[in-house]
């Protein structure tokens, strides 16, 4: 905490992107129409950023943020994939035949 | 059978001229009337089935006419407009801070008895600014409405979030 005021401008602008970026995961996270699912990627995601919080290294800290920019893509077409597969199933159980 | 009779006519000299005449005007009438029944049976069936036809559709017009016009006259005297609006709860900053309060309480890292209105999140909690992050996103959730990452990263106290909920709601405040 003490050493908090003598971040320089770069490291004060890495900062920002990573919790731009952990804000954009947990925002995406809470969409997941499943409950058990939806714990279970935000329990992740925490963990995954907790993990990697003592890093310093610049060129490290950008190589985990630009993964995490892709996991976050992947999860975002995983959600339209499961939406889509969601409103496909509720429109098929509206025609069975056995009523 | 016409001439066979003006052959009986033409064997009687006296009367022949007059009868001959009679024959002429007698058969141009008969044909005459033929004609007039040729006309009739072929013509005056066909229009008079035209100006059925026609009557009929006039009538259909006029009933397809009549029908649309009911449906056309709005029907809303028994309907009374009704009016009404949508408003947002009447809150106060007192109970935003009451909400503030349990939804930091609530939150697992931190220590529900040391939590006052005016206590710093990062030097008094002890959490540091990935934890700030979910603190803020809980508010979100709390009270419907997204905030900003440039606000977020200001939003240091619970004071500090309650005064700038009330702001953005525009709750009345006393």
């Amino acid at each position: 905490m003490a050493g908090r005021n003598a971040m320089t401008l770069k490291q004060f602008m890495l900062r920002s992107e990573v919790l731009k970026l952990y804000r954009n995961i947990l925002r995406t996270v809470k969409e997941i129409p499943d409950d058990y699912y939806r714990n279970e990627m935000a329990k992740w995601a925490r963990d995954d950023f907790r993990k990697n919080k003592h890093l310093t290294d610049e060129m490290a800290i950008k190589m985990m943020i630009s993964k995490g920019k892709m996991s976050l893509k992947e999860l975002e077409q995983s959600i339209v994939h499961a939406k889509w597969f969601d409103k496909n199933r509720i429109f098929k159980s509206n025609i069975s035949i056995y009523g | 059978m016409y001439t066979n009779f003006l052959f009986f006519l033409n064997e009687l000299p006296p009367f022949k001229r007059i009868l001959e005449k009679m024959a002429a005007t007698l058969l141009k009438s008969v044909r005459a009337t033929n004609c007039l029944q040729t006309v009739a049976r072929r013509i005056v069936p066909r229009a008079s089935c035209v100006s059925l036809i026609h009557c009929r559709q006039e009538n259909r017009n006029l009933h397809i006419c009549s029908r649309s016009k009911s449906l056309l006259t709005p029907q809303i005297s028994s309907l009374e407009t009704n009016r009404s609006y949508a408003g947002k709860a009447e809150f106060t900053i007192s109970d935003v801070e009451q909400r503030v309060m349990l939804v930091l309480q609530l939150y697992d890292k931190v220590d529900p008895e040391k939590v006052t209105m005016s206590s710093h999140f990062i030097n008094d909690l002890g959490l540091d600014s990935l934890d700030h992050v979910e603190v803020i996103m809980a508010m979100e959730d709390e009270f419907g409405f997204e905030i900003p990452d440039m606000d977020a990263e200001r939003l240091m106290t619970p004071k500090d979030i309650a005064q700038y909920v009330c702001d953005k709601e525009d709750f009345f405040t006393p």
